[in-house]
């Protein structure tokens, strides 16, 4: 065993639990055989701290429970508060959501609108302006559609 | 407990199937605790209060202190009990809270003693002689025994907080290496290695005062 293997050891060399080597390194240095006597010293001088233990008195529970009822009341509080701001929260997703399918809705509905307008005035003016055979009206034509509709009005 | 309505003192009332220990062992309080239950949380705190009291005295060394850190340690230990999931003893949870409720005190003692508080001095002449005899001897005046435990106190003291610690929970609770490491989470060679240094401090700041003063007769 080396010296400075007496710092794991010395513990163990107090309870009576340190191997043999120990006690071998211990008879034969003479400056660890003497550190760890002085070190056995400082244990004598530490046992005067030893005291009893002072006794509760009779307002310590009484003061423990006031101060868990606090802590607990004001748990409360804040726990009420994050239910009250997840409720606001959740509410507030609903609401964005609920806008947004309706701008999505009203956008898509609109483009419809735009596409299915001149269809729908050519089935209800039939003959003001002949078809093209592949059912598309040119600029003019839909010019001279509106002009002859708004005529008819 | 948390997300259930308080009852009107504070306390949520204990629920009914706690589980399956049995009624009146440490477990069941527990678990009744847990629940909410005030009366078996008392029962914890008036089984455990003597010890933590003493781990407390011991590691603060100021008896007009304990009262209040006893009650901060169980604060947190009810307000951490719903976490408590019995892999340690109740014990040595509780007295890790201890523990740490005290680190949390010197380190707030030793800003306030930053400013300049006295201290027992020890290099006064006589003062080494006198802590050999007051430790040797059973007997001795109580004002010797006193003024000796202040010299004590003050030598330890000195060490940093967490070895001050250490020395108290090994020489003044009596706890095991094993328990040691286990209150304050180290391996249990850095709890000896380290109070083998803190020792070894305490024995160089001996003999450093002890070579300055002159001899008794001398």
């Amino acid at each position: 065993m080396k010296c400075a293997e007496l710092e794991v050891y010395w513990e163990d060399w107090r309870d009576g639990r340190a191997p043999a080597a120990v006690e071998d390194h211990l008879r034969e240095c003479a400056a660890c055989h003497e550190l760890a006597v002085e070190l056995a010293r400082t244990r004598r001088w530490l046992a005067l701290l030893k005291q009893e233990p002072p006794q509760a008195s009779p307002a310590f529970w009484p003061g423990l429970r006031e101060q868990i009822e606090a802590r607990e009341q004001g748990r409360d509080f804040w726990a009420a508060l994050a239910w009250a701001a997840g409720r606001t929260a959740l509410a507030l997703a609903v609401l964005v959501l609920v806008l947004t399918l309706g701008m999505v809705w009203q956008v898509t509905h609109a483009e419809v609108a735009e596409f299915d307008g001149p269809q729908v005035y050519l089935q209800e003016t039939p003959g003001s302006v002949p078809l093209p055979t592949n059912g598309q009206l040119n600029r003019d034509q839909v010019v001279q559609t509106l002009v002859l509709a708004e005529a008819r009005r | 407990m948390a997300g259930k309505r308080p009852t009107e003192s504070g306390w949520h009332p204990a629920d009914k199937g706690v589980g399956e220990a049995e009624p009146g062992s440490e477990r069941w309080l527990i678990e009744r605790a847990q629940k909410g239950d005030p009366e078996a949380f008392r029962a914890l705190v008036e089984t455990h209060q003597r010890r933590v009291f003493a781990v407390i005295a011991h590691l603060m060394r100021r008896p007009a202190d304990v009262e209040d850190i006893a009650q901060q340690v169980f604060l947190k230990a009810y307000l951490a009990l719903p976490r408590f999931d019995f892999r340690a003893a109740f014990s040595t949870w509780l007295y890790r809270i201890a523990v740490n409720e005290c680190y949390d005190f010197l380190r707030r003692h030793r800003a306030q003693k930053a400013g300049g508080a006295a201290e027992v001095e020890l290099d006064e002449p006589g003062d080494w002689d006198r802590l050999e005899v007051e430790a040797s001897e059973s007997g001795g005046s109580i004002a010797r025994r006193t003024e000796a435990r202040q010299l004590v106190d003050s030598l330890l003291s000195r060490l940093p907080e967490e070895d001050q610690v250490l020395v108290a929970l090994r020489e003044l609770e009596g706890f095991s290496i094993q328990e040691i490491a286990e209150l304050t989470k180290m391996k249990e060679n850095t709890v000896k290695v380290r109070l083998f240094r803190a020792r070894r401090r305490l024995v160089e700041m001996h003999r450093r005062f002890y070579s300055r003063r002159p001899r008794a007769g001398s």
